[in-house]
């Protein structure tokens, strides 16, 4: 039972409260677009129809819009996103360029915690927390590129690369190339890069010159330089060594894979090697 | 064309409204402080100038406020922030410590960032997620460090340990959090660590029949080696190098400890050496935190 009440249907409908000199409320209904607004401001003769920092839209689900003025803030203690229907609870992040990120709880995928890009979660999803604690990131530069055999590229002294680790088992993101051999840094960080390269099969007495490197744009890193024809296995005439580093690689820089055997004939196969890697941070 | 008006000049102007004797609210400025306030109570007799759960402050951007009693939440269901203006679209979590985060949308780059900060600077960022949906950590602890020059005569001691040395990593690529200090990395947090190394020695001589890469991890017996080997038989031919890749292994690390790789060449004399480069990473270190 409502104790006062106002009725209009030309002009805005509302209380306005102010301190000579100080500031000015008007509580109440705009008239020109059905909102019901709150509206404070440090001059006189606020109404609804300014600009108000509270609304509340019944022709639009409710919805309720906090409009600070300039740089102004929204303070809370503690915020919870707590919705009463089946739908995801989640804080949506948009600016006027546009871009957008949704952040929260993916309902309909086992109630995993996500970051995705756009305005759904379930769609282009960045970043996923399982209610266990694993994450994973589906569109994290990520690749392993293998090859069985490429034969006769060294022996002689030839330093073959990049490699050409032609088949992919996976390659989140599309930044290594089968065809060249080439991994192309997508973004500027850390990137982890390993390799196992086997050489052989006709490691001879008198290939003692035997190196493995990890070419990035940035530098080169040694994973091995020894007596290949001193370490050959016995059974099949090869030697195969495997190395790891950290690089940190800028956008658009190049990481491969070289080897290179002397001594002897361009007789050198590269047997069942990999290459893989990933952006770490 | 207001239909109700007050205005006073000393004191709080406000509608006030009761519930039997039980709840009221007071809707209105305080006068104290010019804010708009809403406040409730589970009582009666109350103003803007008691607790409130609701202001706006016209005199400074119009800042609003939410101050729910105790433990009190703010429910929404759904938020969404959306600036009008070009920009950053942000959260701000903050703490009486004071700490701050901060995430959102930095406009510039229109990447999603998180910082232990109050606004999104350039380099500011501890998590960054690009558009495209790479995921960068720039301050997050990971380091890649080399040996620069050739170290001779450290290596070939006498049986068993012979000699041995920390793996004099001189010249530092990258340090992202600062936690590297030739030999050592110290874990800047409890976690699991990811390291790989690399390490060359010369000056080999068929009297040291022993080379070793070990994990160094001060005394805590988690590592192992990433080769043992004779090092005379399988040392480059032409230029007299050994180049072995560890190929990386997991340590768990507790805030403060310490890692690094040790060589060992056993046996002969002090006449082998550490192979550095200045521009080829040919002895080196680099790891990081994994999680």
């Amino acid at each position: 039972m409502g104790k006062q009440g106002f009725r209009d249907t030309e002009s805005d409908i509302y209380v306005s409260q102010a301190i000579t000199g100080g500031s000015t409320a008007a509580v109440g209904i705009d008239d020109t677009d059905g909102k019901f607004k709150i509206a404070v401001d440090a001059a006189a003769s606020t109404t609804p129809s300014s600009t108000a920092q509270f609304s509340i839209d019944p022709s639009a689900n409710g919805d309720i819009v906090l409009v600070p003025n300039g740089s102004g803030t929204v303070d809370a203690t503690n915020v919870t996103v707590r919705p009463d229907g089946a739908t995801d609870a989640f804080v949506q992040f948009e600016t006027t360029t546009p871009e957008n990120y949704r952040i929260g709880i993916d309902r309909s995928d086992s109630n995993k915690w996500k970051i995705s890009h756009g305005t759904s979660l379930g769609t282009n999803d960045y970043f996923v927390m399982t209610t266990d604690g694993n994450r994973t990131m589906p569109l994290q530069s990520c690749f392993l590129a293998y090859v069985s055999s490429i034969p006769n590229v060294t022996g002689d002294g030839t330093t073959y690369g990049p490699i050409i680790f032609s088949s992919e088992a996976f390659d989140q993101n599309g930044d290594y190339d089968p065809v060249t051999g080439i991994f192309t840094a997508p973004v500027t960080g850390k990137y982890i890069l390993a390799t196992f390269v086997d050489l052989g099969r006709s490691l001879v007495a008198g290939m003692t010159d035997m190196t493995i490197d990890i070419v990035t744009t940035a530098r080169t890193y040694r994973i091995g330089s020894i007596n290949g024809s001193a370490c050959a296995n016995s059974n099949n005439s090869d030697v195969g060594l495997s190395g790891c580093v950290i690089a940190d690689m800028s956008n658009g820089e190049t990481a491969y894979v070289q080897c290179r055997v002397a001594g002897g004939a361009k007789s050198i196969d590269v047997f069942d090697s990999h290459f893989s890697g990933g952006l770490f941070v | 064309m207001s239909k109700q008006g007050l205005i006073d000049n000393g004191a709080d102007v406000y509608i006030y409204q009761q519930r039997a004797t039980t709840q009221s609210v007071a809707v209105g400025i305080d006068n104290t402080d010019d804010k708009f306030k809403i406040a409730t109570r589970s009582s009666i007799g109350i103003d803007p100038s008691s607790t409130y759960q609701f202001s706006i402050d016209g005199s400074a951007n119009g800042d609003m406020e939410f101050v729910p009693l105790g433990s009190g939440t703010v429910d929404v269901t759904q938020l969404t922030v959306r600036p009008d203006t070009a920009v950053d679209s942000t959260i701000t979590f903050q703490t009486t410590t004071p700490q701050s985060f901060i995430i959102g949308i930095d406009r510039g780059a229109d990447t999603l960032q998180l910082a232990a900060d109050t606004s999104l600077t350039a380099l500011n960022d501890i998590f960054l997620m690009y558009s495209q949906g790479f995921r960068t950590m720039r301050q997050h602890a990971c380091m890649n460090a080399y040996v620069s020059a050739n170290v001779p005569n450290v290596l070939g001691g006498a049986a068993p340990a012979g000699g041995q040395l920390d793996m004099p990593a001189d010249t530092v690529v990258f340090d992202q959090n600062g936690n590297y200090a030739n030999p050592f990395f110290t874990a800047p947090v409890t976690g699991i660590y990811f390291f790989a190394g690399v390490g060359t020695v010369y000056n080999l001589s068929a009297a040291s029949t022993v080379y070793v890469l070990n994990f160094n991890d001060a005394g805590i017996a988690t590592g192992g080696h990433t080769f043992s080997i004779r090092p005379i038989a399988a040392r480059n031919g032409v230029t007299g190098e050994l180049t072995l890749s560890g190929g990386g292994m997991f340590f768990r690390r507790t805030a403060g400890q310490t890692f690094t790789f040790r060589f060992v060449v056993g046996y002969g004399s002090m006449t082998v050496g550490i192979g550095g480069d200045a521009a080829m990473f040919k002895s080196g270190m680099t790891g990081g935190l994994f999680v």
